[in-house]
């Protein structure tokens, strides 16, 4: 087949009425978890995770991604309108997004927000139909040295961009490798580091490790000082006039949407990193970068195309490496495995009906979000209104219920809840959590492809950099290893932000 | 945040130890066959490295005065919850789900909310039977019934 048939075949696959059905809950899901502090894109996927045991693998997976790209659309309005960010990667909108609320044009930022996150996101999609197949061309010479190389360089991307200390970054990848072997040895079926526990010879779920440390450790964070939100109460007009602002911000969409496709595709970026990268390219281009943070429309138009662009193209690499480049791939990639698809560059050849199913009903996807976002706003603003002590305890058991529902197991919650004792301490102490749910995800791919290599290789290191691939990554992985080390030696500060 | 990092510093060296050690015992085999015990060795290793690097860094600073306070007052609420929710799992099989969710939402609501009894307990109420009929029936998953009910049935 080629690639219009193909699309035409992803068209009747996401058109069918039961995926339609799951696209709209996940994009509407998505819309509340962004417009609803606390929770997240993380937290609200592993929150759906076991519903998707009862529904088709092609269904699951366009309601888990429909609830990623959804919270990008839904986390602007919070953005704008309350200064509060529903999602990570809106912060950056609050600068100028709030700053143009006070000013009465929260309509027009709203407006802007909606139709460039529409434009990007379909700019994204086309990327990644185009750029998916060549890639999982190129991975099928991939063998375990290459995968081996592949994943320990996305593991020192992901540290050295994240937000904090690398140091600490790299340490919590490790504990999350270290995470990721519990359970039986794949090789000798022997049970490691189980401690006694039964229910630990499958391994920690993805589930309950990611619901405590992002949903459960998110609300005892919250509990510590009362949550008050105030909303700026102004006129919501001009969504659908004032096309002249919106024309003047159309290069910024432009440059926002490019942006975020390649910062979505990298290692550790994804729509947070996106948002703030496009951000600082949109003030480099202004002939007024001064005028930044004071209510300018480009502001708000670049990060919110940005941000959208990198939700759709972070599928780039999960579909076609099977590597997924940030927390949130990670737990789709979770999904995926739950429903016996194995992503990588076997996908599109093996389960086509995912792949371009996925790929089309994102499109759909993205006409349900114009339609939902622009006339459902004044609603969404009203939901802001529910008051923290009421929403909690309806959090915290959806937590509860969703970990226990995956095998009917009351260790789970404890595990949540152990998990989500581990997050708040983390967050206390300055640790983020993705590089360690990443490296959780990418463990098992990890040893198994080192130990294979060793095999293979007769117990030779030479393997990883004999073959020209795995030498590629590896030299890329030890370059910025070593530069951020070094950069750090010569500030003098290794274990301050820097290092 | 010094004194945040000599605490987690410490207490990571020490876990990285003792999982170097524990994977040492299961065994690290061959080179050319690894054991089960060679990953896990190697990658707590490497922790420990990276935490003992942090600890003497941390400890530096903070005998040079620059820790700054820990402060503990903000944790109260935080730790409750924890032990709540521990005990709502532990509870979970004996009580079933519908006793012991009413009591977690009435708890939440009323001590930590801040809202009266009254509306904690209609809250409660509804929002457990909306769950149990949302899930259990509707979605067909066999939450706990609760032991202590089975028990106390006549006959």
């Amino acid at each position: 087949m080629g690639i219009a048939e193909y699309i035409i075949y992803g068209f009747s696959v996401a058109t069918q009425p039961e995926n339609l059905f799951y696209c709209f809950v996940g994009v509407f899901i998505g819309t509340l978890i962004g417009v609803l502090p606390g929770i997240g894109p993380t937290g609200a996927m592993s929150l759906l995770l076991p519903v998707t045991f009862h529904i088709s693998p092609v269904g699951a997976i366009i309601m888990l991604a429909g609830i990623y790209y959804g919270c990008q659309y839904g986390g602007s309005i919070t953005s704008i309108l309350v200064n509060i960010p529903g999602e990570a990667s809106t912060v950056i909108t609050c600068l100028d997004g709030y700053e143009m609320a006070k000013k009465g044009k929260a309509g027009i930022a709203l407006g802007v927000s909606t139709i460039g996150s529409f434009i990007a996101g379909t700019l994204s999609i086309f990327g990644l139909m185009f750029l998916a197949f060549p890639i999982a061309k190129f991975a099928l010479k991939f063998g375990p040295p290459e995968y081996f190389s592949l994943v320990c360089m996305g593991l020192v991307i992901l540290t050295f961009l994240t937000r904090g200390s690398m140091l600490k970054a790299l340490m919590m990848a490790l504990i999350g490798l270290f995470i990721g072997l519990i359970g039986l040895d794949p090789f000798t079926a022997r049970p490691r580091f189980t401690f006694g526990f039964k229910e630990l010879m499958d391994g920690v779920g993805i589930v309950p490790l990611v619901m405590g440390l992002f949903g459960v450790s998110e609300i005892l964070i919250n509990l510590e000082e009362e949550l008050t939100r105030e909303i700026y109460r102004t006129q919501i007009a001009g969504l659908y006039r004032s096309l002249k602002e919106w024309v003047s911000a159309k290069w910024a969409i432009i440059r926002g949407s490019i942006v975020g496709f390649i910062v979505g595709i990298l290692p550790g970026g994804g729509a947070v990193l996106a948002s703030f990268v496009a951000y600082a390219v949109e003030k480099r281009f202004s002939s007024t970068p001064e005028k930044f943070g004071t209510g300018l429309i480009e502001g708000v138009a670049a990060p919110e195309s940005a941000n959208n662009a990198a939700a759709q193209s972070s599928l780039i690499p999960l579909l076609s490496l099977g590597i997924p480049s940030n927390v949130v791939m990670a737990v789709l990639y979770g999904g995926l495995l739950i429903h016996n698809i194995q992503p990588g560059p076997l996908l599109l050849k093996e389960h086509p009906d995912v792949f371009w199913g996925l790929v089309m009903s994102m499109y759909v996807g993205n006409i349900m979000l114009l339609l939902l976002n622009l006339p459902l706003i004044g609603i969404w603003v009203r939901l802001l209104r529910i008051p923290y002590k009421y929403l909690f305890p309806i959090v915290l058991l959806f937590c509860i219920v969703g970990v226990y529902s995956l095998n009917n197991s009351i260790f789970e919650i404890y595990l949540m809840v152990f998990f989500g004792f581990v997050g708040y301490l983390m967050r206390k102490f300055g640790f983020e959590a993705a590089p360690l749910v990443m490296a959780y995800v990418l463990s098992p791919l990890l040893e198994s492809s080192f130990r294979q290599s060793l095999s293979l290789s007769g117990g030779s290191f030479s393997i990883f950099f004999s073959k020209p691939i795995s030498l590629s990554f590896m030299a890329v992985a030890l370059f910025l290893l070593l530069f951020q080390i070094f950069s750090a030696i010569k500030k003098g500060r290794m274990h301050k932000s820097s290092f | 945040m010094e004194r945040h990092n000599l605490y987690s510093s410490s207490l990571l060296l020490a876990m990285a130890s003792l999982i170097c050690y524990k994977a040492y015992r299961i065994g690290l085999g061959r080179p050319d066959n690894p054991g089960e015990g060679f990953a896990p060795f190697w990658i707590s290793f490497v922790l420990a490295l990276l935490s003992a690097y942090l600890l003497f860094g941390s400890y530096l600073k903070v005998m040079k005065g620059r820790g700054g306070p820990i402060g503990v007052a903000t944790w109260r609420k935080p730790v409750y919850l924890l032990f709540l929710l521990f005990l709502y799992a532990f509870l979970l099989r004996f009580l079933g789900f519908l006793a012991v969710t009413f009591l977690l939402m009435l708890f939440l609501l009323y001590s930590f909310g801040g809202e009266s009894l009254r509306k904690s307990l209609l809250f409660s109420v509804l929002i457990s039977f909306i769950f149990y009929f949302l899930f259990a029936r509707g979605l067909q998953l066999p939450l706990p019934t609760g032991l202590i009910w089975d028990y106390l049935k006549p006959g």
